[in-house]
């Protein structure tokens, strides 16, 4: 807390010598894992749609599979699988702990976690679509590339505001293995340490992050919408 | 242009069976624009799917253009299927792409390059006239426009058959009747053969020259339309002209003609284009000094073909009736005689 001796300018500085790096850690995390997650995560979310029965690559031992693998990977605690990774973590980055050993598992999470949301957003999309681009002789790939993704466009932009999102809390996590960002700092200094006005102002931090990217993400979302529909 | 020979197709929904092809036969002649009628569940949306294989039949052949689709590979199903247009009972309009983006779709899809998809997709949308609509997207435009863009967007490619399930269903009346039109002329135009399923008798009038009746996954009647209109007994033809068509043999007025002495003949008359706008009655009547007493009767628009259907009761002397019956079939008229007295 600011005091008379240090006064709340010197206060504002410390602590935002502390937020700032944190804040570019949280982001440095957790962007290029949604990015990664997005990148392998879409692609299995579409062959969940169109591998499932009736749909234009019918396959369904195949969907069963994939669908069982997304559920294992959606069910597997986040700190467990942290740990269980840090192996194939080794081999990516070279090294099991900082900002960058974190991208690996945090991205390894999202990936089912984007590809039930892009699923569920597919799916939205009316199968009469589909029938009628199939009917003017598309391929499954067309389908997929210029009717399903398309279409489901301003949903997905949504679940990838929703996958960053949650990718801030997992972060936080990551700071067991020395991820740094915001989550490591509020529980170094807040909990570890007694500060309580560094873990509230992380906190203020965090939330005010939390609702720029979900206004970032809604706003993309709704112009895509106007713009379709006038 | 189209053969559809004993096609089945039962779907499996669990435990329960529906049997919605049973054994379906069709010949639908080039150039024709011909109507499928039914009830709801009679199976006319499983037919007309099949006619471009989005739905398999289980058994059956489908030969549209004397290919038989069943026997293509994937790649040649979409070939095939590229000549093969489809509009739907909900536009099924792309709602990311722009008007122009919907009608270039299936140019894209068959490779043709961007600058050469959009003017030949302009012109398209200049024939159903929508030129000016070209960058909006679908959200902004009405069912009938939409119905348009749906039209050209199934046309774009140069089919030789246009499919439609329905696709007047949600319009409102005018729009319905300016689609039809617009099927019509393009199908002249364009020598195009279309497969139109309804369960609107208005619209086989306003647009079909071909017609079948399925019921319960088969076909119970089926011709043209002009020849049901004379056929005894036609259950097409008694839907079509509601107003007097339900009138059989025993359904006359009983002793309604009172003309005197003589021979009676009830005939079903019915006048095609040319004859109908003709006084034929009266001229034959004179020339045979025979009596014509109209029982019922009326005028129907049949597409662009006028059409009169008339009872008839004739009194006069036996092979004079006889002749004047004759005389009008060779005047072009449909003669079916329903008693005799
Ligand atoms: N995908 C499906 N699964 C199971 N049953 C189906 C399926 N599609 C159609 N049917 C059944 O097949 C029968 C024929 O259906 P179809 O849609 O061809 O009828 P329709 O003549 O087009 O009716 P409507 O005028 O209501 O559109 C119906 O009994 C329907 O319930
Ligand atoms: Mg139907």
């Amino acid at each position: 807390m600011p005091d008379a001796t240090t006064g709340l300018w010197p206060w504002a500085q410390q602590m935002l010598q502390l937020l700032w790096p944190a804040t570019v850690e949280t982001l440095w995390m957790v962007l290029p894992s949604a990015l990664g997650a997005t990148l392998l995560g879409l692609p299995l979310g579409v062959l969940l749609v169109i591998l499932a029965p009736g749909q234009v690559a019918e396959n369904r031992p195949l969907h069963q599979v994939l669908s069982w693998g997304v559920n294992a990977g959606r069910s597997f605690p986040f700190i467990i699988l942290m740990v269980a990774v840090i192996p194939f973590t080794r081999a990516v980055v070279g090294t099991t702990i900082g900002t960058a050993a974190a991208i690996v598992p945090l991205t390894i999470a999202a990936i089912p976690f984007v590809a039930r949301l892009a699923e569920s957003s597919l799916l939205e999309v009316d199968s009469g679509l589909v029938e009628a681009a199939l009917a003017m002789g598309a391929t499954p790939l067309q389908v997929v590339r210029k009717v399903l993704l398309p279409e489901a466009l301003p949903s997905l932009i949504l679940g990838s505001t929703l996958t960053v999102i949650t990718l801030v809390g997992y972060s936080a996590m990551a700071g067991a293995i020395g991820g740094g960002g915001l989550g490591d700092l509020a529980i170094r200094y807040g909990y570890m340490r007694f500060q309580t006005d560094v873990m509230v102002v992380t906190v203020v931090v965090l939330i005010a992050l939390v609702q720029v990217l979900q206004v970032m993400g809604d706003g993309l979302s709704r112009a895509l919408y106007r713009r379709r529909s006038g | 242009m189209i053969d559809v020979v004993d096609v089945k197709k039962t779907y499996r929904d669990g435990q329960r069976e529906v049997m919605a092809l049973d054994g379906v036969t069709l010949h639908v002649p080039r150039g024709s624009v011909y109507g499928i009628v039914g009830e709801s569940g009679a199976g006319k949306s499983t037919l007309i799917r099949c006619l471009n294989l989005l739905e398999r039949p289980d058994a059956g052949s489908i030969r549209v253009d004397g290919v038989e689709l069943q026997t293509l590979s994937p790649a040649g199903l979409r070939q095939a299927r590229r000549k093969i247009g489809m509009i739907f009972q909900h536009f099924n309009l792309f709602s990311s792409r722009t008007v122009l983006g919907n009608v270039t779709f299936p140019l894209e899809c068959a490779g043709v390059p961007g600058q050469e998809a959009r003017r030949r997709a302009r012109e398209m949308l200049g024939v159903v006239g929508l030129g000016e609509k070209a960058e909006v997207y679908p959200a902004q435009l009405s069912g009938g426009q939409k119905q348009r863009v749906g039209i050209a967007r199934a046309l774009v490619g140069e089919p030789s058959v246009l499919l439609s399930d329905e696709a007047t269903s949600a319009l409102d009346p005018v729009n319905t009747v300016a689609i039809l039109d617009l099927l019509r002329s393009l199908s002249r135009q364009m020598g195009l053969t279309v497969v139109l399923i309804t369960h609107e008798m208005a619209v086989v009038k306003a647009a079909c020259d071909h017609v079948a009746l399925l019921e319960q996954g088969r076909v119970v009647e089926e011709g043209p339309v002009l020849d049901l209109a004379s056929r005894p007994g036609s259950r097409l033809a008694a839907q079509l002209f509601h107003r007097y068509g339900g009138t059989g043999a025993g359904a006359a007025p009983a002793g309604a003609g009172t003309l005197g002495l003589g021979a009676r003949r009830r005939a079903a008359v019915v006048f095609v284009g040319a004859a109908a706008g003709e006084p034929l009655l009266t001229r034959i009547a004179r020339r045979y000094d025979v009596d014509f007493n109209i029982l019922e009767g009326g005028m129907e628009r049949l597409g662009d073909t006028v059409l009169g259907r008339l009872v008839v009761e004739a009194v006069g002397e036996a092979p004079r009736l006889d002749q004047a019956l004759t005389a009008l079939q060779e005047a072009g008229c449909r003669v079916e005689v329903l008693d005799v007295a």
